[in-house]
């Protein structure tokens, strides 16, 4: 019997210091601040996500935005990157695979109406400063044919001199070959 | 002191004397079995990827800050998006009349009679310099490591040798590049050249280099 109170009592000693530990442990942790908006008298404030709609169904880890668009501001509206911001409106049809939300890298929609988009942010000189090459496949090829945006790492972001090469390469000898097929066969 | 005109013409007709008739050796001017390789880089088919400059780097093991090969990007013209940028290969020329081998002092520069290749003995190059102010294209550096003239020698010792074509021209994914006979009247080079406008390097120059080029369809061709 007296090891049994014992062993009530030992509990009893380590639950309350387990709990005075974590008591310690939060209260260490800086107290996040208020923020206060400083003159906005008139801001307008959005009722709910914007992209709550979207992230319905698109909601895994491949459909979902983890890249560097995930933090990114709208330069137009000084708002956060939207879902509709890139891909457009949907219709009612949307579930049918009809071709209304802008998808990128796909053939549904030529490669002018896809770059497009990006445009609306990106600006010519700085494409150019960060790579010649866009000048010269901005008409051609749409970006998100090297360009992935919704991982969280741009797969061509940080890609060394060989890297690069290797792209080039890649992409222009898969087009020779094509083109000397098409040749073939009349 | 007077010069007159007539001494003036007398001297130069004593320069003309020196300088026209070159001697040259069978060596220098005829290919033996008539090989004599050429190049033809196609300007409008380059893409300026660099692939042939890496690939050069790695099979004939030029060591960093020195190339055999490069391709110089120039541009951009016009407006975007419609912006336009042409490709220069900038690489030995192998001269049919080098310059290059007619001042070196030891005989370390020469042209292969079986190939027509100007290429560098690195065992009797002495590292003085003459070729590299010689060359009117500006192609010939000395090897870091060697300390020996180089430049580029068509992968004679490296992929010719193993019976594969220059490095560049194997990694060219747009084919820009065409090696071959220019003796031979079959082969692709030669028929390339009949039937596509070309140019070549200063040609003024009476040097006869080797390497052709297809003419960008954009901007000046700055021969
Ligand atoms: S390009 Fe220069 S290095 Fe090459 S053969 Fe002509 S003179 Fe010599
Ligand atoms: S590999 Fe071909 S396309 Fe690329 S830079 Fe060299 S010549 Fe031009």
């Amino acid at each position: 019997m007296g090891s049994l109170r014992s062993l009530f009592k030992g509990g009893l000693l380590m639950l309350v210091s387990m709990f005075a530990l974590t008591a310690m442990s939060s209260s260490a942790e800086p107290v996040p601040e208020q923020k206060t908006e400083v003159s906005s008298e008139y801001k307008v404030e959005l009722q709910r996500n914007p992209d709550y709609a979207c992230t319905q169904c698109h909601k895994d880890a491949k459909d979902g935005m983890h890249g560097a668009h995930s933090k990114a501001i709208n330069p137009n509206n000084q708002l956060p990157v939207t879902c509709t911001n890139c891909h457009g409106k949907i219709t009612p049809e949307h579930r049918n695979g009809v071709a209304d939300a802008m998808r990128f890298n796909e053939d549904m929609f030529p490669v002018d109406k896809q770059n497009q988009v990006c445009m609306t942010c990106h600006q010519p000189e700085k494409l150019r400063t960060a790579l010649w090459a866009h000048d010269v496949h901005i008409l051609k090829t749409s970006c998100a044919s090297c360009h992935q945006l919704h991982p969280t790492k741009d797969p061509v972001q940080g890609l060394d001199q060989k890297g690069q090469i290797k792209l080039c390469v890649d992409c222009h000898s898969k087009q020779q070959q094509q083109y000397h097929k098409e040749k073939e066969t009349p | 002191m007077s010069c007159s005109r007539r001494h003036f013409i007398a001297g130069m007709g004593a320069v003309i004397f020196m300088t026209g008739p070159v001697n040259r050796t069978l060596a220098q001017t005829m290919s033996i079995n008539g090989i004599r390789y050429g190049m033809v880089y196609d300007e409008t088919r380059c893409i300026g990827c660099t692939a042939c400059m890496d690939a050069c780097r790695e099979v004939n093991k030029v060591p960093e800050g020195v190339s055999r090969l490069n391709i110089i990007r120039s541009g951009p013209t016009g407006e975007f998006p419609e912006a336009k940028y042409q490709f220069y290969r900038h690489s030995c020329q192998h001269c049919d009349n080098p310059p290059c081998v007619d001042v070196c002092p030891t005989g370390a520069s020469y042209k292969d009679a079986a190939t027509g290749i100007v290429d560098v003995n690195p065992d009797r190059c002495v590292g003085c310099q003459y070729c590299i102010a010689a060359c009117p294209y500006r192609v010939r550096f000395i090897h870091p490591v060697r300390k020996t003239a180089d430049k580029c020698n068509f992968c004679r010792d490296t992929n010719l040798a193993q019976g594969k074509l220059p490095a560049c021209v194997e990694s060219c994914p747009t084919k820009a590049l065409t090696f071959g006979n220019l003796d031979d009247p079959n082969s692709e080079i030669v028929k390339l050249i009949e039937n596509r406008t070309t140019y070549r390097a200063k040609v003024h120059l009476g040097t006869e280099p080797k390497m052709y080029r297809i003419p960008s369809k954009h901007g000046e061709i700055k021969g």
